[in-house]
């Protein structure tokens, strides 16, 4: 599984960086960007679902 | 002063070039108006279409890459699709975004039917029974609804398959699948032709880009796996898919050079340094301090990124981009601060508004380099340029991000010196002709008049 972020439903809120912080690093802004693009470990995909349920703006999602 | 917008400044292109070698896409007819159907058929167009698998294997061999920007391999483009499963789509994609560049335009208003075969070709190598053709320019949309128009007449167009089974045959001989694409015309924008925006316009949605994946390729047009293909690239599939003599299709790329006030459409060997295209054109390499690569996508280098190949491998290689082909030449008495703030102004103007992270980032970068150039920026507007540039790519749902994160980047590794000097004092360069605020506006959009297509 990837993780993936909606940048236009993003409102730079920051839950994703502060949840998940291997995954997502923020600007100065508090938009996100992806740090692992490749698919993801047990550990990773653990804390990429809390950042999934975390996002207010549903602007993070998992696929194949 | 307004100069920096003025319509009539632009820069217009001059002359359409073939390679005296006689391969590619313009050497077997590179006349002046369009190209009509008989023309085109008496050059072997429109032949009988081989088997879907044939016609993805001569695309593999002629190495065609997408001309579109990425230069990703076409034949894996179309073996995906064709694994898809059904039904797909096939889009031949001529939304020319990139402002400096304009053969996807001369392409379409010059040879409609090359482009309209390189469809054909590729809808029945992927098992695609629906095709659009999807551009901007009025005068390409109308070159291709008479193409249109030639082929229904003849009877090989719209509704002339509708009786027939799989893989018909046609009136003139012709064995065809169900051609009849459907011409669909977008509002022109820097993202209308990023391919999840093309997906998205056909869908009847907005033109604007999606975050990724799926891909179209796996999800596109009404949820149907999609291929997207340049029209560069499908007149490339045209050409391989009937094996044309002395070269393979993908041997060439197009390019267009703009310097000053002048343009030009030129096809160059991927394998010849991009200066031998631009001494065609040009006469010489002489008087040029930089050089914009790939329109605004490939940064901006000093002139010895010309003896790189036109490809896009040995580009990227160099740390470019090939891109769309677009060449841009800052000439001396320009200023490649200047330039590059035009391109960083219409870059962040350009911004679809979608992506929040775009819409700020880019915009607080542009205007660091605009306060620069114009002579009012301190040592603070850069170092926030060269965090912001850092943090700018892979945060859009496109690459318009990460294109100015390039430019500002390379404007920095390459042109250290000519920022100080900004930094220390006024130019006069700059003070004319970098906008006060980003703007679409560029200097750099090249105009493709009538006389030219």
């Amino acid at each position: 599984m990837k993780v993936r972020i909606d940048a236009a439903r993003c409102e730079g809120r920051g839950y994703c960086s502060r949840f998940a912080p291997a995954l997502f690093e923020t600007d100065d802004d508090g938009y996100p960007r992806i740090l692992v693009t490749d698919d993801l470990d047990d550990e990773q995909l653990a804390d990429a679902r809390t950042a999934v349920s975390a996002c207010p703006e549903q602007a993070i999602s998992l696929h194949d | 002063m307004e100069a920096h917008n003025a319509t009539d400044a632009l820069p217009v292109v001059r002359r359409a070039e073939a390679l005296a070698t006689g391969v590619g896409i313009m050497a077997d007819r590179d006349g002046e108006g369009r190209e009509t159907l008989n023309e085109y058929r008496t050059r072997g167009g429109y032949p009988p279409l081989a088997e879907p698998s044939a016609i993805r294997a001569a695309v593999r061999a002629a190495e065609v890459r997408g001309a579109g920007g990425a230069g990703f391999p076409t034949a894996v483009k179309l073996d995906t699709v064709a694994a898809a499963p059904g039904p797909r789509v096939a889009v031949a994609n001529g939304e020319e975004g990139e402002p400096a560049s304009a053969k996807d335009r001369r392409l379409l208003r010059n040879r409609p039917h090359l482009v309209l075969d390189g469809l054909r070709h590729a809808a029945h190598a992927v098992g695609a029974d629906t095709a659009f053709v999807y551009v901007s320019d009025a005068e390409a949309a109308a070159s291709v609804r008479q193409a249109l128009a030639e082929l229904a007449e003849d009877g090989l167009g719209a509704g002339a398959t509708d009786s027939a089974g799989p893989d018909p045959v046609g009136p003139a001989g012709l064995r065809l699948p169900a051609f009849a694409p459907t011409l669909v015309e977008v509002t022109p924008s820097y993202v209308a032709g990023e391919e999840t925006a093309v997906v998205r316009a056909l869908g009847g949605d907005v033109a604007l880009p999606l975050p990724k994946p799926p891909r179209p390729y796996e999800q596109g047009v009404g949820g149907r796996p999609t291929l997207v293909s340049n029209v560069e690239t499908l007149a490339r599939v045209a050409l391989a898919a009937r094996g044309e003599p002395g070269a393979s299709a993908g041997d060439t790329v197009l390019l267009t050079v703009v310097a000053g006030g002048d343009a030009w459409v030129c096809e160059a060997e991927a394998t010849a340094a991009v200066a031998a295209a631009v001494e065609r054109v040009r006469g010489s390499v002489d008087g040029v301090s930089a050089v914009l690569m790939g329109g605004f996508a490939g940064g901006i280098w000093r002139p010895d990124v010309l003896g790189a190949a036109a490809s896009h491998d040995t580009l990227r290689a160099h740390g470019s981009l090939l891109g769309c082909g677009a060449v841009i030449l800052v000439e001396d008495g320009d200023c490649p601060v200047a330039a590059a703030a035009d391109a960083a102004s219409f870059l962040a103007a350009s911004s679809a508004g979608q992506c929040g992270a775009c819409v700020r980032g880019t915009h607080v970068a542009a205007e660091q380099l605009i306060a620069i150039a114009r002579g009012v920026g301190t040592a603070e507007n850069l170092a926030l340029l060269r965090r912001r540039t850092a943090a700018l790519p892979g945060r859009g749902n496109c690459a318009l991000p990460d294109a100015l994160a390039m430019l500002l980047r390379t404007l920095d590794e390459h042109f250290a010196a000519e920022l100080d000097a900004h930094l220390a004092g006024p130019c006069q360069v700059c003070a004319a002709r970098v906008p006060e605020q980003p703007t679409t506006a560029t200097r750099f959009r090249v105009r493709l008049p009538h006389a030219t297509a």
